[in-house]
């Protein structure tokens, strides 16, 4: 019974969970605990009644999902929306809407749910028939369906929260660590990654919502964490030119690569830089070990962790090693749902993770992209990542991006686009061209190469590709 | 040319904020509805966090001046008037002697 006994364990650390508002021991959790059980069968929330649980990162949102899974409850774990966001409906699985806004907060609102939890019942409802999996003890994560429709990702609670505990020894974190959350604990970077293992640690931990460079310096400031976990948006953010920080030991960065130079600066503020691998799926797969000095660590995401096994599948048209990288994780997900509200498992074999990756000698991971984001070209197949990484080691190149588009002589054409270091001298794509020869097979060269002065991105902070693809075919302009 | 705090005020910082905002980042916001007193985050314009680092950025090569991380501030942020106070009080941290007259600008 892992969440029974996380639940159990919690109160016997002196860790403390706080947000900018509120903080709590979690000696004293049992008793807000309580009373969020009580208010949520007052108000008619039956165990098995699957919840659309929104929640920002706060110590009320915390709380209330600690007692979800304490009452074995289903829900689907997702941020608070923001104004701006596109509004996606209620799975019709789920009887009611609980909604844990970050703000305001006040001292003394954890004696009273009913002053920090909206709730509501769904009229999109259709219920599940009374022994289906979904009612009892999942945790479903909504994927960010970046490459299209969002998926329903489904967890059991205790495989979920035996994930999590599969990654403290890893990330090495113990019951001294003051762990600052600026992700969204309803992803499951956020939550399986950074949250559950610092809590069964024992650590203290502060959650940060709406993160940006300013609440994240004055958080710092006060919380002095031991260890942070990033994203790569948020490190570029942050890499201004700030006095190294020595009471981190490391900061972890999940989500998209980081360039070498942005990995190098980091370093030199946050002590080291864990690189981590992981899906809504599969959870935390791979994580640098934070004290290994030898390896290719800033190009690479360490070694599976315990009990998880990667396969690389290649292919005739690879090379170096390069393949679609499967993997048997002991604590995977169980399947997605769909429409028709049949959980359909992710496959009895291997997971196939859609993603291109090379395992180094030493065991070390190296993830190339996106299958999607590989192009056949002379009969081999060119991850775009290796195109980007050759054009963003170029003088002058702050960010590239490379897409497939149109056909060229060796297959598939492939567009680049270069945003500039704002110090840099007027680009021209022709020099960068032939610049990026040195770096690059001939068969690996864009066909063309753009100069954009800022790269669309998602709200997510990654790369919006399918506006690149749009621009491509538009006629190229003259960068202004 | 940088502007130094002699031949500054916080009305024209106003304005030149509000250009950057509606001309330099890419937010969709037009100039006449910028508000100097609404906030620049949540509730008001609503820069997200990309943004602000790119406002950040534009107003330390524009004015030669530099955040320190004392002074990343919400405070600082809370609108463009507050903003505005900021930024004329970091120039003229940055000329310690405002009383010598510079080129005309």
């Amino acid at each position: 019974m892992a969440v029974a006994e996380m639940l159990e364990r919690l109160p016997q650390g002196d860790g403390v969970v706080s947000d900018a508002t509120l903080s709590i021991r979690w000696a004293a959790i049992a008793e807000p605990l309580v009373l969020l059980e009580r208010f949520l069968a007052d108000r008619g929330v039956e165990p098995d009644d699957p919840v659309l649980f929104e929640c920002d990162n706060s110590v009320p949102g915390v709380l209330t999902m600690l007692a979800l899974l304490a009452r074995r409850g289903s829900f689907v774990f997702v941020p608070f929306p923001r104004p701006s966001a596109l509004t996606v409906g209620a799975p019709s699985f789920c009887r009611w809407r609980l909604r844990v806004p970050r703000g305001p907060l006040a001292e003394g609102m954890l004696a009273r749910p009913d002053s920090f939890i909206e709730l509501d019942e769904l009229d999109t409802h259709q219920p599940l028939p009374k022994d289906h999996a979904l009612r009892r003890g999942r945790l479903v994560f909504r994927t960010s369906g970046s490459l299209g429709v969002p998926k329903l990702v489904v967890h059991g609670h205790d495989r979920v929260i035996e994930n999590s505990r599969n990654a403290i020894e890893r990330l090495r974190l113990d019951s001294a660590d003051r762990v600052l959350i600026p992700v969204p604990v309803a992803h499951m970077y956020g939550f399986g990654a950074a949250l559950i293992p610092a809590l069964l640690a024992g650590a203290s931990v502060d959650l940060l919502a709406g993160a940006n460079v300013i609440r994240y310096i004055e958080r710092e400031r006060k919380v002095e964490p031991t260890v942070a976990f990033l994203t790569p948006n948020l490190c570029a953010t942050l890499v201004r030119s700030r006095a190294p920080r020595a009471h981190y030991r490391h900061v972890v960065v999940a989500g998209d690569k980081l360039s070498p130079e942005l990995f190098e600066k980091l370093e030199t503020i946050y002590g080291r830089v864990v690189n981590l691998y992981g899906s809504s799926e599969m959870g935390v797969v791979c994580a640098a070990d934070p004290l290994s000095r030898t390896g290719r660590r800033a190009a690479t995401v360490g070694c599976p962790l315990p009990g998880v096994e990667l396969m690389v599948e290649r292919s005739a048209d690879t090379q170096d090693g390069v393949g679609e990288l499967l993997c048997r994780h002991p604590f995977g997900f169980e399947g997605y749902v769909g429409d028709d509200l049949e959980l359909r498992s992710g496959g009895d074999g291997a997971y196939r993770t859609r993603d291109l990756a090379r395992v180094e000698a030493d065991g070390l991971v190296e993830l190339l992209g996106r299958c999607d984001h590989a192009v056949k070209r002379d009969g081999r197949l060119v991850p775009l990542i290796e195109i980007e990484r050759a054009l963003e080691r170029l003088p002058g190149v702050a960010r590239a991006a490379a897409i497939i588009s149109g056909q060229s002589m060796r297959g598939r054409g492939i567009v680049a686009f270069c945003m500039p270091k704002a110090d840099a001298a007027l680009m021209e794509p022709a020099p960068l061209r032939r610049a990026c020869r040195q770096h690059l097979p001939a068969f690996a060269v864009p066909d063309e190469i753009r100069i954009l002065p800022r790269l669309p991105l998602l709200p997510s902070g990654k790369l919006d590709r399918s506006t690149l693809q749009r621009i491509s075919t538009e006629p190229s302009r003259p960068a202004s | 040319m940088q502007a130094t705090a002699s031949t500054i005020d916080e009305a024209s910082i106003i304005e030149q904020l509000t250009k950057m905002i509606a001309r330099e980042l890419d937010v969709g916001i037009e100039e006449q509805d910028i508000d100097p007193t609404v906030p620049l985050l949540e509730d008001g314009l609503m820069l997200d966090s990309m943004v602000l680092f790119q406002l950040i950025t534009l107003i330390e090569t524009r004015y030669g001046v530099v955040f320190t991380d004392e002074g990343l501030e919400s405070e600082s942020f809370a609108s463009l008037a507050v903003l505005a106070k900021r930024v004329k009080a970091m120039i003229a941290a940055r000329d310690p002697a405002p009383e010598i007259t510079s080129e005309a600008s």
